[in-house]
């Protein structure tokens, strides 16, 4: 069975960096990278947001929801036909809309 | 006219959803993740401007009708260049499905130069058609030259 320390640790082994380099980036200790991909702990929500985003994956692809590694894609309008391109959505914000998408999808495949 | 979007959304298998977002900048967004229903959500504010949601609607039916595999495929490589190109082509599809280039020149022909005047004939926001009307002068340029009677610099735009 696959599990999500699995998953950290092939994303990091794709990428050739060692446990030390990730550890690195999500700024923990090794020994707690070491642990968490052996499945001997758990990892906390802060830290499996901040994997997901070294690695470009969504947090269900670690956690096995999915297979798919592909990030759905949102595009947003700030409205009025006016150009504004850069704003950059918080990751919070994002989720809350997916989330919401993701119910009205749930919703719609339950109804038919 | 808001019914046509409606009525396009669901020909194309959309759900259209109202809905309280999170930020105050962001008034609309299309969702689609492959073998999904796509999912437009507009902000449960603009409901009843119908004006506004004319024209957030249709942007995000662009993202609909614009959107593609290799743009994914791009938007990894150069996130930024690609945001703006995939919003530029969301809105000019939707400027295209609101204002018709042959209507704005029949329109503005016929004596309608100011953008609220267009933006009353179209049932659009003021903003929106003056996107617009840059928009078809960037692309459209020597095709309205020639079928405008009044020149693109007299217009109040």
């Amino acid at each position: 069975m696959k599990t999500a320390g699995e998953r950290i640790r092939r994303l990091r082994e794709e990428r050739e960096w060692s446990q030390i380099e990730l550890a690195k980036k999500a700024n923990i200790n090794n020994s707690v990278l070491s642990r968490i991909e052996a499945n001997k702990r758990p990892i906390e929500d802060e830290l499996l947001v901040k994997f997901a985003e070294i690695f470009n994956v969504t947090v269900d692809y670690i956690l096995c929801r999915t297979d798919s590694r592909e990030k759905p894609h949102i595009i947003t309008g700030t409205g009025d036909g006016s150009f504004s391109f850069d704003k950059d959505i918080p990751m919070k914000v994002r989720e809350e809309i997916i989330n919401y998408a993701e119910y009205l999808i749930k919703k719609y495949k339950e109804g038919n | 006219m808001t019914a046509q979007l409606y009525s396009l959304a669901k020909s194309e298998g959309i759900i259209v959803g109202f809905y309280e977002f999170p930020s105050p900048v962001l008034l609309g967004a299309y969702y689609h993740r492959s073998n999904n229903p796509p999912v437009i959500l507009l902000h449960k504010k603009i409901e009843h401007r119908r004006r506004l949601l004319r024209c957030i609607f249709a942007e995000e039916l662009g993202h609909h009708f614009t959107a593609s595999f290799d743009l994914m495929a791009f938007a990894r490589t150069d996130k930024k260049y690609i945001a703006r190109k995939y919003e530029k082509l969301a809105i000019f599809w939707a400027v295209q499905y609101l204002m018709p280039l042959d209507k704005l020149i029949e329109a503005v022909n016929s004596g309608l130069f100011l953008t609220h005047e267009l933006a009353e004939y179209f049932n659009v926001t003021e903003r929106f058609a003056g996107t617009g009307i840059k928009l078809y002068f960037e692309k459209r340029r020597d095709y309205m030259i020639k079928l405008l009677k009044k020149l693109p610099e007299e217009l109040n735009c």
